[in-house]
């Protein structure tokens, strides 16, 4: 069965953006070994399911990186182009965007169903919210935290809809030297 | 000049407790290696600072192991180190405290941590303390944080990191995980 992977940048005190959303603190001069870490996930992967608010920012940014042969993350930036995507929205009916879809059921029932489909891993990057959303419901089947060497004190949080205490099986931690460590965690099967 | 280390259980959403100050989740991620590498931390240290709650519950607790039949023999070395290394206790209520080379403080805790840095001797750490905690953090005077995340999402609580004025920039010292799934993160703060 497809596994539904989240990558997520997280703050050493669990947050995922300041309450504004600015990333401002995150590390973004990765080493070697940490995008390698970044194109083993992508190339697992066939499909990136996202929330309609990151996705206005996201989808053209990468377009635009993809569109541009001396963009620095051009390599990268071709295959989030060029990967379909699933677009979850309330207000949107069509697409404004290449390769992406707007799906056309909630999301319980949208991936319940794309992880029996065949084909590559499923992706998320967020925003705050809608993985929020998919936390609570247990649909991530993997998470990729990439904790930060910062504290930023209060903002935004994947783990603020969680209204029962929810344990997690440790995978693997990785430290890099740019200073990140990925920590992964799969879900205590019911 | 010591350095001050704040060495804190929290769950991967950030908590030091629950919104009820829970903390049985320490418990079921909680193992033997822990126990060793929090001896050969403490080791590196010569004094523990600690609030009157802390002070009150470990006092009782580590000034009975010696004497107790039943407590175990591979804690022992824990014990005594908890016995015999100076303890500083800040609160304003307490009127003495009895334990062991412990020493009670009410005045101003800025000046009397810049006291306590320029002194000679090991490192100094923080225990639990959940107050003593969000009142050093954010008067900067932390120098190193050892955070155990625990496996656990709890959605509300005690946060370790509030009151923030800005941003703390850390450097990663080390990553250690456990057996239990507890990961351990070192950090020195970034001035």
């Amino acid at each position: 069965m497809r596994k539904v992977k989240l990558q997520m940048q997280m703050s050493v005190d669990g947050f995922v953006g300041r309450p504004n959303g600015d990333l401002d603190w995150i590390i973004w001069q990765w080493d070697d070994p940490l995008k390698n870490y970044v194109t083993d996930l992508m190339n697992s992967i066939d499909l990136i399911i996202i929330g309609r608010k990151l996705a206005e920012g996201f989808i053209p940014y990468w377009e635009e990186a993809a569109a541009n042969s001396s963009h620095p993350e051009y390599t990268g930036a071709q295959k989030l182009a060029g990967t379909p995507k699933l677009v979850f929205s309330n207000t949107l009916e069509k697409s404004p965007w290449k390769n992406a879809k707007i799906a056309k059921h909630n999301v319980v029932d949208e991936i319940v169903e794309l992880r029996t489909q065949a084909g590559k891993d499923i992706i998320v990057y967020g925003g705050a919210d809608f993985v929020s959303n998919l936390v609570k419901e247990n649909l991530i089947d993997e998470y990729h935290l990439f904790i930060n060497p910062s504290a930023i004190g209060e903002g935004l949080s994947i783990f603020n809809s969680v209204n029962q205490r929810k344990n997690l099986n440790l995978e693997k931690v990785t430290a890099f030297n740019c200073g990140i460590v990925v920590i992964m965690y799969k879900p205590i099967s019911a | 000049m010591r350095k001050l280390i704040v060495s804190m259980n929290v769950t991967l959403d950030g908590f030091m407790s629950g919104s009820n100050c829970e903390l049985d989740w320490h418990f079921q991620s909680w193992n033997q290696e822990m126990s060793e590498s929090l001896a050969q931390q403490l080791s590196n240290a010569d004094t523990i600072l600690m609030g009157r709650i802390t002070y009150k519950a470990m006092a009782q607790y580590w000034a009975s192991s010696v004497s107790d039949p039943f407590f175990p023999r591979e804690d022992l070395p824990f014990a005594d180190m908890m016995n015999t290394h100076s303890k500083i206790v800040f609160s304003k209520t307490l009127k003495k405290a009895n334990w062991n080379n412990s020493k009670l403080i009410n005045g101003n805790i800025e000046f009397e941590i810049a006291q306590l840095k320029y002194q000679q001797g090991k490192d100094m750490i923080v225990y639990g303390s959940g107050q003593l905690v969000s009142t050093l953090i954010p008067l900067d005077l932390v120098d190193e944080y050892q955070v155990w995340i625990h496996p656990v999402i709890l959605g509300n609580g005690n946060a370790l990191f509030k009151n923030l004025h800005d941003q703390i920039k850390m450097k990663l010292l080390g990553a250690r995980t456990f057996s239990s799934g507890v990961v351990r993160l070192n950090y020195s703060v970034r001035s």
